[in-house]
């Protein structure tokens, strides 16, 4: 009977041992701060080839992604420009778009920790 | 104390011992009633049966189990001695679980580990937090079916000590069974036949 519990016991223990968080960027693990969402997103079509996004700079920022898709829900894809690597910046023009076409845009900030960007929380879909 | 001390009391000793000494009962040392041997044709059959019965230890030992390879077996093969003990229902019940909870701990495993690689390289708060939560239930199951399929195989090993003890005291019976049994034996000695 004695066995029976210690086998019992073993697998509740080993059942409820979870996983390490082992990533470096992980913020519950390593007591990293977390960027916050970006706020005050703005987006004006300025012209039919260009669409001005801006937004209100945050201190503890290093940087900013931008993602651009045709739908609301599609899959979101990137905007690559160094223009956003730097948290003081507040306003971007997407050249790269399409006249007549309806463009959906996302916006996060990041921070450096140690080679690594951390990523915040990325905002909802803003369009103009 | 000096050697002339030693000398006389060897001397004393050597004319005294054989004074206390018991007689050696030479008759009593070989009585054959000691061993109920009243005749020497039941002298003859104790000695044959001694033979016949080294002969079925010889056979005994032959065909018993030995506990070392059956237990390596059973622990690299769950239910490996059942099967050869023929005890096929209870080896195929013990190969199946340790097959399905090992299968399936695996299964989740591979399902933890390549959630758990999304994390490792995961930037997005989002994304790290989403495939952390994912890992947590696969991993979870994993444990628990490997401790599940630890416990079935730790039992197969109790059990296959039993099995070996119920084995070999069977083949003992039946070896000893068969041979009173058996009228005719054909030995390197001879031929003999039980009326």
């Amino acid at each position: 009977m004695k066995k029976i519990i210690l086998l019992i016991s073993l697998v509740i223990f080993l059942g409820s041992c979870a996983l390490d968080r082992s990533n470096p960027l992980d913020p519950v693990a390593n007591n990293i701060e977390v960027p916050n969402e970006v706020i005050g997103i703005n987006i004006s079509h300025s012209s039919s080839n260009e669409i001005e996004i801006t937004w209100a700079s945050q201190e503890d920022a290093n940087g900013y992604y931008i993602y651009r898709c045709l739908s609301i829900d599609g899959a979101y894809v990137r905007i690559d420009n160094d223009q956003l690597n730097s948290g003081a910046f507040e306003n971007f023009t997407d050249t790269q778009i399409i006249a007549g076409n309806w463009y959906y845009y996302k916006m996060s900030a990041y921070r450096w920790v140690g080679d690594k960007r951390l990523e915040g929380w990325r905002s909802g879909p803003k369009t103009w | 104390m000096s050697y002339k001390n030693i000398i006389v009391l060897l001397v004393l000793a050597l004319i005294v011992s054989p004074l206390i000494a018991q007689r050696f009962d030479v008759e009593k040392f070989s009585d054959p009633a000691k061993y109920k041997w009243n005749s020497p044709k039941v002298q003859l059959q104790s000695r044959l049966d001694l033979q016949q019965r080294q002969k079925l230890l010889q056979v005994y030992e032959m065909n018993k189990f030995s506990y070392r390879s059956k237990i390596i077996k059973s622990a690299l093969v769950p239910g490996w001695t059942h099967f050869s003990a023929g005890k096929y229902a209870k080896g195929q019940i013990i190969l199946g679980l340790e097959v399905a909870l090992f299968v399936s701990s695996f299964y989740y495993y591979d399902q933890a580990m390549n959630y758990n690689d999304k994390y490792k390289n995961s930037n997005y708060i989002g994304d790290l937090e989403y495939y952390y939560e994912k890992t947590k239930v696969p991993w979870r199951n994993s444990q628990l079916f490997f401790g599940l399929g630890l416990m079935v195989w730790v039992y197969n090993l109790y059990d296959t000590f039993l099995v070996i003890d119920e084995y070999n005291t069977e083949l003992w019976q039946k070896i000893y069974i068969d041979y009173h049994n058996k009228k005719l034996s054909v030995t390197p000695s001879g031929i003999t036949y039980r009326f």
